[in-house]
């Protein structure tokens, strides 16, 4: 598994625009993508969980890719998270 | 057949009209189902049956997204894409079969768990643009449900031509389809002021009232309507004299708006020559051509926050500079004068309460605790000032340190666009909307800095008074001809002069025709009101020499109340005015009421 803290740093943070974009790129790769936020833990090709977890900005999330392209995967969804825009 | 009796419902008018029309009873409920144990060996096919519904809800949606990006643009088509993605979210598809399959139960009953346990959250978060997705979540489950159901979606599309549509609201993705030549009036039984739906009837021009208490009670399919958008009145099963009365009502107001017509071309120039720059408040780029078409000399105020509800998020830089842009070409040399986001209170952040909006967090308040949207904002306008003649304004400014942050942070933002080589106008202007009455008090102090005030008189009004007009047991305490809320105007303007800038005002009382004659008596400058009022306001400035409005404002000004004022000035403007009077007066409908 490769995991790693991400900061939002959108104005209103992870909303939904972004999270379907993101649901988009994890659903991409074969590994399993999770997303944890204040002990929440939730499914990072959903977006109903992801918009649960209410990512305002500044909020740190946790990124755990589990699979055969987690090293990939990684890289990119980080990448994504890090470039939500305000 | 019985013969239903006449009923009068009263509402919040948001968009001024007349309208007559058989009834169109739209409702949007969560349609109802029971818990059903379904048969062992039954599960797959429910499934299947699961399966098929999230396929025809997909695809329906995916239709009305093709529909509204076409007919609105990308923006407003934005939500569609999230509800589908909601829609086909993976994990409430595979719970909800996994439930079917597990505990053998019906579909309809399985997919509602299923998204009570996963959306549950959602519902409760503190943070509204979260909280608001709730809503999204519902609008898709009705969906799937009644595709499990066979129930028809209710459907705008389905309207009979010329019809009044009476709902409790429309969700967004219907309001986004309201076709003006389809839909004659809309009458809400919920719904504000600054709701998604009421925005999109002004926009569309399409006489509405919302907070219409009892009209579902009352309502029915196929009945007549007549929808009164200037009193707020909703008439079902209007009698033969009603229809009558509004009838001729109509014509007057036709014949009305015909011999102002003549007009558009026309100066805004008072009688003794003094030229006033009667302008337009807007929110769309649809308002902007309006304003054209009625002949506005620019844009007094160019509301912004809608950008945001249109999208749902805050928009981008780029999204700004194209409407900005647009607007200011369309209107180059008049000039443009954008508000920044007056977000908060009760506007646009749907779902976030405070105990107490109008003294809390928003306008100007709300951007330097966000101060990235503010700037984001600012580069927008500044890049948008190469192509016409842009300046920019302040809401809900209290006080000159908050002045004089924008006015840093507005600096701070020449120097990054200079810096990365952007064109913009370095002279661009600044002002305040003064609408606070400490603002009114300083008003002096902030002319030595802005380049001009705008009065924004509905929330002077509100604050001098210490009356919320949305709150009906003080609503009738409201009146912007408060000999205190008048000082406070009358201050400004003179605050304004002494230190040679120029003020404007923004407002209803702008376009009320006794609410002019004091304003020119007390030297205006700029008049700034809906696209529809240019007409009847140019009228007004036309009629008007600005000598005998300041007599009759300062008899006025030795008045105590508001009442009083009013008087004064009705009689005024009769023994003074008097074809303008008549010609007014001539508009004025009788009081209309449930007998």
């Amino acid at each position: 598994m490769t995991s790693g803290e991400v900061t939002i740093k959108g104005e209103v943070g992870l909303h939904a625009r972004p999270a379907a974009d993101f649901v988009r790129e994890a659903e991409q790769y074969e590994s399993e993508v999770w997303l944890v936020k204040d002990g929440g833990k939730v499914n990072g090709k959903s977006i109903l969980g992801i918009l649960t977890l209410a990512a305002e900005k500044g909020s740190v999330l946790v990124l755990e890719v589990d699979g055969k392209d987690e090293k990939d995967a990684f890289k990119a969804l980080k990448a994504r998270l890090e470039s939500v825009e305000a | 057949m019985k013969r239903r009796r006449e009923r009068i419902l009263r509402g919040i008018p948001v968009s001024a009209g007349f309208a007559v029309g058989p009834v169109f009873v739209y409702r949007h409920e969560l349609p109802e189902f029971s818990e059903q144990t379904i048969e062992s060996g039954s599960a797959k096919e429910e499934v299947k049956r699961f399966r098929d519904a999230v396929k025809s809800a997909e695809s329906d949606l995916r239709k009305l997204h093709d529909e509204v990006k076409s007919d609105m643009g990308r923006d407003f088509a934005e939500f569609i894409s999230i509800q589908i993605a909601l829609l086909t979210d993976k994990d409430v598809l595979g719970q909800t079969e996994q439930f079917i399959t597990d505990e053998a139960k019906n579909a309809e009953f399985a997919y509602t768990e299923t998204l009570k346990r996963l959306a549950g959250p959602m519902a409760t978060s503190t943070v509204p643009f979260f909280r608001e997705r709730a809503l999204d979540v519902g609008d898709v489950s009705a969906r799937v449900l009644r595709q499990l159901l066979g129930e028809e979606l209710p459907s705008l599309h389905e309207v009979e031509q010329g019809s009044v549509i009476a709902a409790h609201d429309l969700p967004p993705s219907e309001a986004a389809l309201l076709d003006p030549q389809v839909v004659r009036g809309l009458v809400l039984e919920g719904g504000g002021r600054t709701s998604h739906t009421a925005i999109m009837a002004k926009a569309k021009e399409i006489p509405a009232l919302v907070g219409t208490e009892g009209l579902l009670h009352e309502a029915v399919k196929g009945q007549q309507a007549v929808v009164d958008g200037y009193r707020g009145l909703v008439v079902l099963n209007p009698s033969r004299n009603r229809l009558g009365q509004y009838q001729s009502e109509m014509e007057r107001y036709e014949r009305h708006r015909e011999s102002l017509a003549e007009l558009t071309a026309e100066e805004a120039v008072t009688q003794d020559g003094k030229m006033i720059d009667l302008s337009a408040n807007i929110e769309f780029l649809a308002e902007a051509r309006a304003a054209q078409k009625y002949g506005a000399r620019g844009i007094g105020l160019f509301r912004t926050e809608y950008m945001y509800l249109a999208r749902r998020r805050p928009p981008t830089e780029d999204e700004q500079l194209e409407v900005y842009t647009e607007v200011a070409k369309m209107c180059e040399p008049n000039p443009v004068i954008i508000r920044t986001f007056d977000i908060g209170g009760d506007k646009v952040v749907p779902g976030y309460t405070e105990p107490n909006p109008f003294l809390g967090w928003r306008g100007l308040r709300l951007c330097f605790d966000h101060p990235e949207l503010l700037r984001t904002q600012l580069r927008a306008v500044l890049r948008a000032s190469v192509f016409g003649n842009v300046k920019v304004m302040y809401p809900m400014v209290s006080t000159m340190g908050e002045w004089r942050r924008a006015r840093m942070i507005l600096e701070q933002v020449k120097k990054e666009l200079t810096k990365e080589k952007q064109e913009f106008n370095r002279q661009l202007d600044a002002g305040v909307m003064i609408e606070t009455p400490s603002a009114a008090m300083m008003a002096d102090q902030f002319a030595l800095e802005c380049a001009f005030l705008s009065i924004g008189s509905n929330d002077l009004t509100q604050y001098t008074l210490a009356v919320d007009r949305g709150n009906e047991r003080v609503a009738r305490l409201y009146d912007n001809f408060h000999p205190s809320v008048l000082r406070l105007i009358k201050g400004t303007i003179e605050a304004a002069h002494r230190h040679g800038i120029w003020v404007g005002l923004c407002g209803e009382f702008a376009s009320d025709p006794l609410g002019m004659l004091i304003l020119l008596g007390f030297g205006i400058d700029e008049l700034s009101v809906t696209p529809g009022a240019i007409p009847e306001a140019k009228n007004v400035i036309r009629s008007i020499d600005t000598g005998s409005a300041g007599e009759i404002a300062q008899a006025a000004m030795q008045l105590g109340t508001g009442l009083e004022v009013k008087r004064m000035l009705r009689q005024g403007l009769h023994s003074r005015f008097p074809k303008l009077a008549e010609f007014l007066f001539e508009l004025a409908g009788e009081e209309i009421d449930d007998e």
